[in-house]
């Protein structure tokens, strides 16, 4: 099993269990990076709502699987999941490779549960996991709406086509060296330790 | 009646903008232009430690900007891809940093790969070198020349991750100031538009190789 890189980060106090979680998809850089990626598939076709739509409702999926899966003795998200899907998607928008209705619903499915799933909290008291999942689904809403829409929104300009493929590029870039971070952290937990040569005597 | 802001050089009173009368109706907007300007120049509140996501990140975006070798390089390849036009002027800046995360991987990884710095250094000569001779190869020629560049720079990059910064947000910081290099670079290549632009743009390729030779034989 590959280790989630330490990159889990506290509540900012005293702004409330809500917008902790509303938060909390703009604070994790890995689900930045997929909103991003995702944004920019979106961006990209001529009809955006129906994989917005898709991503909404895989997400409360997600945010429900991460309540459950505990309670199954189910793993957490594996890290590269969403690296993987963001390589995916940057992909998709640096070569401007158009996909099928199916294929591009698919890919937010997976998105959106993967963030889902992704969102999940330690546990607390009902109400304020309530409060912080809730808020997670609104951050993860408003952020790939807003970014979808304002992708959607740019002229179809060749100069702003390139800009999109530019900024697949590095979402792709981003990925395979989070990947390479990962698989260093893995390797580094499976190395045995190194005994001392007092501990060999 | 006396106004409030009556005085000898302003006997109406009113208060006026700093502006002559002439640039009425856009005083408005250069006021409010210089005002934001001054808004997003002031100082950050950097009263914090730069650890964390923060520190990545800037940790990331200013690794390239440090390295002159790193600077040209990324430079010279936006210059080239303007200079060669569509479809080099957007297939170079992708193709790099894609292919820089792959030295990157390679470098984070611990695979060692040899003659670094030659490779880095021979990438401004190369890249320089093109542009100063106004070279146009085939398309396919310059993005393997691009990408085998690129992956020096990226197992350079990767190398010299600081322990103590956060990867993601590192990586991401890098990728985007790698960019950011490129588009400065295709910025200036789009001079090539004017009659004067193109010798400028090929002094600046020339310009780029000596800086290349410079790190070659250390003269730097």
């Amino acid at each position: 099993m590959i280790p989630p890189l330490p990159l889990a980060h506290g509540t900012i106090e005293g702004i409330g269990d809500l917008w902790n979680g509303v938060l909390h998809p703009l604070r994790s850089p890995v689900q930045l990076m997929v909103l991003c990626a995702l944004a920019l598939v979106a961006g990209q076709r001529t009809k955006i709502a129906p994989p917005l739509i898709a991503f909404l409702l895989a997400s409360v999926g997600g945010i429900g699987f991460s309540l459950l899966g505990p309670r199954l003795g189910l793993p957490e998200v594996p890290p590269l999941l969403p690296c993987v899907l963001a390589g995916l998607a940057g992909v998709l928008v640096a070569a401007r490779i158009p996909l099928q209705r199916f294929a591009l619903l698919s890919l937010f499915v997976a998105g959106g549960f993967v963030l889902g799933w992704d969102s999940g909290q330690d546990p607390s008291t009902p109400w304020v996991l309530f409060k912080l999942l809730l808020g997670a689904w609104i951050g993860l809403a408003v952020a790939l709406l807003n970014f979808a829409n304002y992708a959607a929104m740019c002229p179809k300009r060749p100069w702003i086509k390139i800009g999109f493929r530019v900024l697949g590029s590095w979402v792709v870039a981003s990925s395979i060296l989070f990947l390479a971070f990962t698989l260093r952290a893995a390797r580094s937990n499976d190395a045995p330790p190194q005994t001392s040569p007092e501990q060999k005597g | 009646m006396h106004h409030p802001q009556q005085t000898l050089s302003n006997p109406s009173g009113k208060i006026r903008s700093i502006f002559p009368q002439s640039l009425k109706g856009k005083s408005n907007r250069f006021e409010l232009t210089v005002g934001l300007l001054f808004l997003v120049a002031t100082a950050s509140a950097q009263a914090h430690s730069e650890g964390g996501e923060a520190g990545g990140f800037i940790n990331g975006f200013t690794h390239p900007l440090f390295g002159a070798d790193h600077i040209v390089a990324m430079v010279a390849v936006g210059l080239w891809g303007a200079f060669l036009g569509s479809p080099a002027i957007w297939l170079l800046p992708v193709i790099f940093p894609t292919v820089m995360a792959f030295g990157g991987a390679l470098g984070v990884m611990g695979v060692p790969l040899p003659a670094i710095e030659t490779g880095i250094a021979l990438s401004g000569i190369v890249l320089g070198l093109m542009v100063l001779l106004a070279s146009k190869p085939p398309i396919w020629v310059a993005a393997v020349l691009v990408g085998i560049f690129a992956i020096f720079h990226g197992h350079a990059h990767g190398t010299e991750l600081p322990t103590s910064a956060n990867p993601m947000t590192y990586s991401i910081g890098f990728v985007i100031s790698t960019g950011l290099l490129h588009l400065s670079g295709i910025a200036l290549g789009l001079l090539t538009r004017f009659p004067w632009g193109i010798p400028l743009v090929r002094g600046c390729g020339g310009v780029i190789a000596c800086v290349g030779l410079g790190f070659l034989f250390h003269w730097f």
